[in-house]
């Protein structure tokens, strides 16, 4: 998987699991501060990262600095692919 | 009563703590003196927009050094605090306006256009006008802070204890919102019964991630501030690592969560977690915790002490469990806190000795004065003490006490299913399923089915990368539990509905 993939993967996760209108979500917007995920709907963000990766995200990466938005997602992501 | 009135908190310390850190938000540090003359700015701006003693005032703030200053603010300006949540739809904001009378409502310049819709008719005090280009946003009806000077000598008008000072709008099951208006006196005295039985002091540093909308979020701020401590306040929970950096750096010793809080912190490993050891203490409220949750929370922070609580809007307070007894009485939520009284009785209102199951009822300073403008609600759960200032409250959750006299929560009532005319507490069959190590969250509820009346139904959350088949849980609640509590429905999702204070919604 490459980095577009995986931007329209998540852009698609979100709006399949977490929004219940037609909005899109814009890849800089934080998804926290916004509403439109809480901290279980983070968790369940990342759970579905490790999963497409093949990676297990350490305790210390769990922050909002690398989750909060599809643009960090990809961003910290991007070293984790092949 | 003792010590100062609720309003005056935070002003209580400006003379001998004056220079201490009060709040902390993100990089922003404000001393007691800072604060408290925000907090004046804060009473003066709305006294400049027609605050007059009594008005009620709605909030429209995230958690921030804005939604502290604005909370205490009202009070000094004599004012009722009607805290909206963050996120309130236009409509919802439009119902508290509206059904509180509010004269004014408090607001950020981000959320002004959707206050001057949902609210047209009322002043709007805004916040951070100084950042937003002032004379922008003053227009008729729409005030802000910018020419109004620091000013020590500023005196506040006088407060009746025993007048409104926060309504807090409560969803029930069925109808519009309710308005559980408690006084500055029924604040204050949960405000001390906390603090004692927390043992609390000025050497405090509190961690606050829960909405200041919510009871349990606005006593973090009162109960820290009552003794001189830190507030170290966050919009959210966000995600845990972050919690745990906050937690190392600002030294916090206490933190109020709710059971998603802790389940999410439950999952860290051992490095992370010991990165907390400033922690003295942990409290759980607004949701029963489940047993196991308990006992793993406990096992995480070895250095803290975990207070198991129970309480509602309507009386902020009930019960603790000294941490101590957890091991023992794993299941319970304690018994009352300082000066409240309680007991159980059956629905003919008959006071029921211990052991008994019956519907909770509190008797204290801690009772609302009633809910806001509607006096057939209020009289449905509310009849007077037997002391002034002092109600008797029908709470509308069921309880089990053992014959020691130890609380047990069994279900709110509205939530009790009706299921082939058995009765099953959805607790209940939740605290099995908690036990289970693959499932991170659950609910048990019960849908409309013909021919039972209700079927039970269970929605599950796995924890990541944990699998469970139906059948496997099948067998794991038919274990513990009678075959009628056994959910008909079983259901794997991907997450659960929630109110924005994190509890798990009830209804479908």
């Amino acid at each position: 998987m490459d980095a577009d993939a995986l931007r329209t993967d998540l852009r698609s996760f979100i709006a399949t699991n977490f929004l219940f209108t037609d909005d899109a979500v814009a890849d800089d917007m934080s998804l926290l501060e916004s509403g439109v995920i809480d901290s279980t709907g983070a968790m369940e963000l990342i759970g579905h990262v490790e999963d497409l990766l093949g990676v297990t995200v350490a305790d210390e990466d769990l922050v909002a600095a690398n989750f909060d938005s599809i643009d960090r997602i990809v961003a910290f992501a991007t070293p984790h692919m092949q | 009563m003792t010590g100062a009135a609720v309003r005056d908190l935070v002003h209580q310390w400006t003379n001998d703590k004056g220079d201490r850190i009060a709040l902390v938000v993100d990089d922003r540090r404000v001393t007691f003196e800072r604060l408290a003359g925000e907090i004046d700015r804060l009473a003066m701006g709305l006294v400049r927009a027609g605050v007059e003693p009594g008005d009620r005032v709605v909030v429209l703030l995230p958690n921030s050094v804005e939604a502290v200053t604005t909370l205490f603010g009202v009070w000094r300006a004599g004012g009722c605090v009607v805290m909206a949540d963050a996120e309130s739809t236009p409509e919802h904001l439009a119902y508290r306006v509206e059904h509180s009378g509010a004269a004014a409502v408090v607001t950020a310049a981000a959320r002004l256009t959707t206050v001057r819709a949902a609210a047209p008719a009322v002043a709007v005090l805004v916040v951070d006008g100084d950042e937003a280009g002032d004379e922008a946003i003053e227009t008729e009806g729409v005030f802000t802070l910018v020419d109004i000077p620091a000013d020590p000598d500023w005196t506040p008008p006088r407060v009746d204890v025993d007048s409104p000072a926060a309504i807090i709008y409560t969803s029930g099951s069925t109808g519009l919102p309710k308005g559980v208006t408690h006084s500055h006196r029924s604040i204050r005295s949960v405000v001390d019964a906390v603090a004692h039985y927390l043992d609390h002091s000025h050497d405090d540093i509190v961690l606050c991630v829960l909405q200041l909308s919510f009871g349990y979020g606005l006593l973090q701020v009162l109960v820290t501030y009552s003794k001189g401590g830190r507030l170290v306040l966050r919009r959210g929970f966000g995600l845990p690592y972050d919690l745990v950096t906050v937690i190392e750096t600002e030294k916090v010793t206490g933190m109020a969560g709710v059971p998603t809080l802790f389940a999410l912190l439950r999952d860290l490993g051992p490095e992370a977690l010991a990165k907390c050891h400033s922690l003295r203490y942990l409290t759980c409220a607004a949701a029963a915790m489940p047993a196991t949750l308990a006992h793993q929370t406990v096992e995480r922070f070895p250095g803290a002490r975990l207070f198991v609580m129970h309480g509602q809007t309507e009386c902020l307070r009930t019960t603790y469990l000294p941490p101590e007894l957890l091991a023992t009485h794993p299941t319970s939520v304690g018994r009352g806190m300082p000066g409240v009284d309680l007991w159980l009785e059956s629905p003919d209102g008959t006071r029921l000795a211990d052991p008994a199951e019956g519907e909770l009822v509190v008797r204290g300073e801690n009772v609302m004065l009633g809910y806001w403008n509607d006096p057939a609600a209020t009289e449905r759960v509310l009849r007077p003490g037997r002391r002034p200032h002092e109600r008797v409250l029908r709470t509308g959750d069921l309880f089990r006490t053992d014959a020691d006299g130890w609380f047990c929560f069994v279900s709110r009532s509205d939530d009790i299913i009706k299921t082939r005319g058995e009765k099953v507490s959805p607790h209940e069959v939740e605290q099995v399923l908690a036990a289970l190590p693959e499932i991170a969250e659950c609910r048990v509820l019960g849908i409309d089915d013909d021919l039972l009346g209700q079927a039970v139904r269970a929605e599950i959350v796995l924890r990541v990368d944990m699998t469970l088949s139906e059948r496997d849980v099948r067998r794991a609640l038919r274990r513990k539990l009678e075959g009628y509590k056994v959910p008909r429905d079983i259901a794997f999702v991907d997450s659960l509905p929630k109110s924005t204070s994190g509890k798990v919604l009830r209804r479908p």
